[in-house]
Order: C-alpha cells, then sequence, then structure tokens
C-alpha cells in the first residue's frame, strides 16, 4: 500500500480496514500513518468537500460487486478453519489501533483548528487596521492583549518592469577598471617619487656612516629606523643625555636630524672681572666656538656633539659648586658660577647662547682674555680627564660582593684642580711677601741670628 | 665592518632567505590579485547587483596591489638597513670571499 517505487497515481487507497488475518504489522503501520494518508486521499479525490458518504457508500458498494468475482480467493478455504482462532486477538489488536488513530486524529484536528485560529488572527489584524470594528470582532483575546488594533497594514506593491540595460553593467565595469587603473597610475608615479627619495636618504645615510658615526637601529614607538649615537657615554660620560638622535627622512627624501629633546643652543664663556673703582669689570672673556651655522648633516651631528659636551661640562661645573661652597664659589641664578680668587680676580663662567657667541667675541680682546681662553681649555681637558676615569672605574675588575667600602665624599674633579692651581700662585706669593717682611724685620733689629732664612 | 664569524654568516643566510621570501610573497600576490581583476573585468550578462559587487572587488584588488608594493618598498628599505649596519654581506664581501 505505501510501497515507495510507486507512484501516487497508481496507489489507490482502500477505505476498507486493511486485512486483519494476513499483515498485522502492515495494518499498523499503515493506519499510524495517517497524516501520510490525508493528503494522499486529498491528491486522488480533490477535496474533501467533495468526497460525501454516498459517494464512498456506491464505490464500495461497485468495489463489492466486482471483486468477490475476480479475486474470489483461493486460500479462503484452507484458512476457514484457523481464522476462529485468531480472530478474538485481532479484535483486541485492532480496537488498540482504532483508540490510537482516533486519539491522533484528535490530536491533527486540534492542531487544525489552532491553524485556522492563528490564520483568522492574522486576518483579524489585518482588517482591523482598515476596518477597526469589523476586525476586533474576531481576534482572539490573546491577540487583543498583546498587540495593538490596526498595527498591522498592507499595501499593494507593483513591481517595476525590470529590465536589464545591459549598457548600465558595462559603464559601471568601464568606470571600475579605468578607476582601477588610475589608481595603480598614480601610486606607480608616487612610489618612483618615493623609491627616489629613499635613494637620496640612504646615500645621505651612508655619506653619515662612511664619516665614521655610530650608527643604530631605532626602534621607538614613533619611530623606525636609523638612529646616530653622537653622545660621549663610549666614551666614559654619564651623563643623563645619552646623546642619540635619529635620522629622519622629510617629504622630499631629505635626511633630517632630530635629538631627542630640545635642540640645545648654549655654549660655555668664562669671563675674567677685575675691580676698578670698587666695581668688578670684565677683562676678559672666552667663548666655546662651536660652529652655529646650519650646514648638512655630518657638521649638525658635530655641531650636536659640541653642544652636548657643553653642556655636560657646565652640568658638572655647576654640581661642584655645592663641594667648592667652602672657598666661597657660588651658583647664581642657576646658570652662573661665581669663583673668588685671591688678588681681587674673579673668574665667571656661564651658559650663553649660541648665538650670543659671535656678539660676545669683540669682547674677546680684553686683556685678559687668555687667562679666560686658557681656563676654558683646561676646563674641556678636564671633563675629558673625568670621563676616562669613569671608563677606567667601569672597565676594573668589580669588587667581590660584601666588600665594605668607604664611601668618600664627592670629589670635585674639574673646578677642584682649577681653582686650586689658580689660587695657589697668589697664596704662595703672598706667603712669601709676609716672610720677606718678616725677616726685613728681623735682619733690622739686628737680632743674632743664627740662621739664616733662605727662600 | 665588523669581522665576518661564522654565526653572523649564518644569521645573514637567514635574513637572506627571509628578505628572498617576502619578495616572492610579494610577487605571487601583485600577479595573483592582477589576475583577479582581469577575471572580474567582463560585464558577461551578469545583473546588476553582481556587476556593482564586482566593481567594488576590482577596487579592493587594486588597492591591495599598492600595498604590496608599498610592502616591497619596506623590503628594501630594510635592506639598506641591513647593509648599511654591516648585517648583511654586501656583493663586494661576497665577491672577494
Amino acid at each position: 500500500m505505501s510501497t515507495p517505487s510507486l507512484s501516487a497515481d497508481d496507489i489507490f487507497v482502500s477505505l476498507e480496514p486493511p486485512p486483519l488475518a494476513e499483515d498485522p504489522t502492515l495494518a499498523v503501520s499503515s493506519f499510524r500513518n495517517l497524516s501520510q494518508i490525508i493528503p494522499q486521499i486529498a491528491r486522488e479525490r480533490g477535496s474533501f468537500m467533495n468526497v460525501t458518504e454516498d459517494k464512498l457508500r456506491k464505490e464500495i458498494r461497485a468495489a463489492s460487486q466486482s471483486t468477490p468475482q475476480e479475486e474470489n480467493p483461493s486460500p479462503e478455504p484452507s484458512s476457514s478453519t484457523s481464522q476462529p482462532k485468531q480472530i478474538a486477538p485481532d479484535l483486541t489488536q485492532f480496537e488498540e489501533d482504532f483508540n490510537n488513530t482516533r486519539a491522533e486524529l484528535t490530536r491533527l484536528i486540534g492542531a487544525a483548528q489552532n491553524e485556522a485560529a492563528i490564520s483568522l488572527d492574522f486576518v483579524s489584524l489585518l482588517i482591523s487596521s482598515v476596518r477597526p470594528a469589523a476586525g476586533t470582532t474576531s481576534m482572539s483575546p490573546h491577540l487583543k492583549s498583546h498587540v495593538p488594533v490596526g498595527s498591522l497594514g498592507s499595501d499593494k506593491i507593483k513591481p517595476l518592469p525590470r529590465v536589464e540595460d545591459p549598457s548600465v553593467c558595462l559603464g559601471w565595469k568601464m568606470q571600475a577598471v579605468s578607476a582601477a587603473s588610475d589608481r595603480l597610475a598614480r601610486a606607480s608615479e608616487r612610489l618612483a617619487k618615493e623609491a627616489v627619495h629613499e635613494k637620496k636618504y640612504w646615500e645621505q645615510v651612508e655619506e653619515v656612516a662612511v664619516a665614521g658615526e655610530v650608527l643604530s637601529k631605532m626602534r621607538m614607538p614613533d619611530f623606525r629606523g636609523m638612529g646616530v649615537r653622537y653622545g660621549f657615554v663610549d666614551a666614559g660620560s654619564t651623563y643623563k643625555e645619552k646623546g642619540i638622535a635619529t635620522l629622519r627622512r622629510d617629504a622630499e627624501g631629505n635626511l633630517v636630524l632630530k635629538t631627542e629633546g630640545e635642540k640645545r643652543t648654549k655654549v660655555l664663556s668664562v669671563q675674567v672681572m677685575r675691580p676698578l673703582h670698587g666695581q668688578y669689570v670684565m677683562t676678559g672673556q672666552y667663548a666655546s666656538k662651536v660652529n652655529a651655522e646650519i650646514g648638512d648633516v655630518k657638521c649638525q651631528i658635530k655641531q650636536a656633539r659640541d653642544l652636548l659636551f657643553e653642556d655636560e661640562l657646565f652640568y658638572q661645573i655647576a654640581r661642584e659648586t655645592r663641594i667648592l661652597g667652602s672657598q666661597g664659589v657660588t651658583l647664581d641664578l642657576g646658570n652662573t658660577v661665581m669663583i673668588p680668587l685671591p688678588d681681587d680676580l674673579q673668574i665667571v663662567i656661564e651658559t650663553i647662547d649660541l648665538e650670543d657667541q659671535y656678539n660676545s667675541m669683540e669682547l674677546d680682546g680684553g686683556s685678559d682674555s687668555v687667562i679666560a681662553e686658557a681656563i676654558s681649555i683646561a676646563l674641556h681637558l678636564l671633563l675629558c680627564k673625568l670621563h676616562r676615569k669613569n671608563l677606567n672605574a667601569r672597565r676594573s675588575v668589580p669588587l667581590p660582593l660584601g666588600t665594605r667600602t668607604n664611601i668618600t665624599d664627592a670629589k670635585s674633579e674639574i673646578l677642584g684642580p682649577l681653582v686650586s692651581s689658580l689660587a695657589v700662585s697668589p697664596i704662595k706669593d703672598s706667603l712669601i711677601a709676609l716672610i720677606t717682611e718678616l725677616k726685613s724685620v728681623l735682619n733690622d733689629s739686628n737680632l743674632d741670628t743664627h740662621e739664616s732664612l733662605y727662600i | 665592518m665588523s669581522t665576518i664569524t661564522p654565526n653572523s654568516i649564518q644569521q645573514s643566510q637567514q635574513r637572506f632567505l627571509t628578505i628572498n621570501q617576502r619578495i616572492n610573497e610579494a610577487a605571487t600576490t601583485i600577479v595573483s590579485e592582477y589576475t583577479a581583476i582581469l577575471t572580474l573585468a567582463p560585464v558577461a550578462d551578469k545583473d546588476r547587483e553582481t556587476t556593482a559587487a564586482e566593481t567594488y572587488q576590482i577596487e579592493c584588488h587594486a588597492t591591495a596591489i599598492v600595498r604590496t608594493i608599498e610592502d616591497l618598498l619596506m623590503v628594501s628599505r630594510s635592506l639598506k638597513e641591513s647593509w648599511i649596519l654591516g648585517q648583511v654581506a654586501s656583493f663586494q664581501t661576497n665577491y672577494e670571499r
């Protein structure tokens, strides 16, 4: 009955209950599949509206008239003996199946009813937007309580006649392809320029490298590329500024040196002051000579290095004024160091702007400018010496752990030697003068001096 | 330039391989993107929606080509960087060896 290989038209559903005795399993399975049988009936006989009891009766009658003659079954006589025995269990089986089917049918009817109710609700809601009164009457209480009346609308849409115009697609494609080609052409132009700039940049970097500067890779958050180390860290400097600059490339491919922090502009200036009419007057000055012109990158690196050295030198000097405070060395305004010396000589060390350096050159011709220059050179050399000392300390084998060292007071390495060497000779002179005076007094007094005083 | 130890030769070869690989990848990408543009170019009775989507895809592929070439520029930059720092044996050094 439900052989899958046969098409739907070949199968004719019998309205009679299936044969009980022959194959109960088949019968049961056919009854269980009520949901499959109903669509099949609908396919064979059309709508249930057309299926009437009379028609079915007629059909059954016609069938019963024809079948007995055609299919007068031969197995009937053989089964006649066994049938009475089987009929009792088959009847209970049949009753059970019937009940099951009835329950199934009830369930399906319930589902259909539910679906019909939902459809009714849908239609009612749709109508309620046009005629609220008519729609509300047929709406279910659940829908009424949950959805506002008239909230579903409908309208007719006139679909536009779709005509695919191939020229539109062609135009779009043309546009896209030409835009892509434009883009590639522009990019190639830009990248060619970029390549030329890169070449220019790297040539300059190579010049810097050939000049013997120490280059390194820089991996900073805002910059990735080459950097140059111009500082004195490797020479033994312990200054906070390490002297690392980045070699950046500007839009034109030029190499731009960018030092960390602001660009330094200060150089060291040494002034010698002597009293004149009760006031100190500058009698000689010397400022470090640093090339202030902005030349190529090599020049800029050299300038940055010189200025860093000046910066560190003044930092060290200013730091050592504290140690030499007992000798009257003072630090005024944070940028002027006053060193009083015997014989009313005073040395002022300060930082001046690089631009003022040329203005102050006019004053270099003072009588004491030689002294000022010598002092300036001495200071620079002393800083070099300090670097060397640091380097040696860094190179030396460290003391074993746990060694107790007496932390000595900070020693003045730059100002100390300068001040002492400048102060010694006047002090010595004054001492000799004192002793000579004493000697002459003693000689004049004609005291018997057993031992002569030789100086 | 620093003395070339066996270790630095190894490193140099490793860098060489990496750079070669990057160049090859970029070349493959450029060709495949260009092929994609050509594949998308025909109109071939496609409807408007498909055409519009393909227009955008062409744009994307063109941008990808540009990006890949920019990447190549970065490769050349890193190569130069390595040369300057003596991390890659220059042609001359190779020749001398």
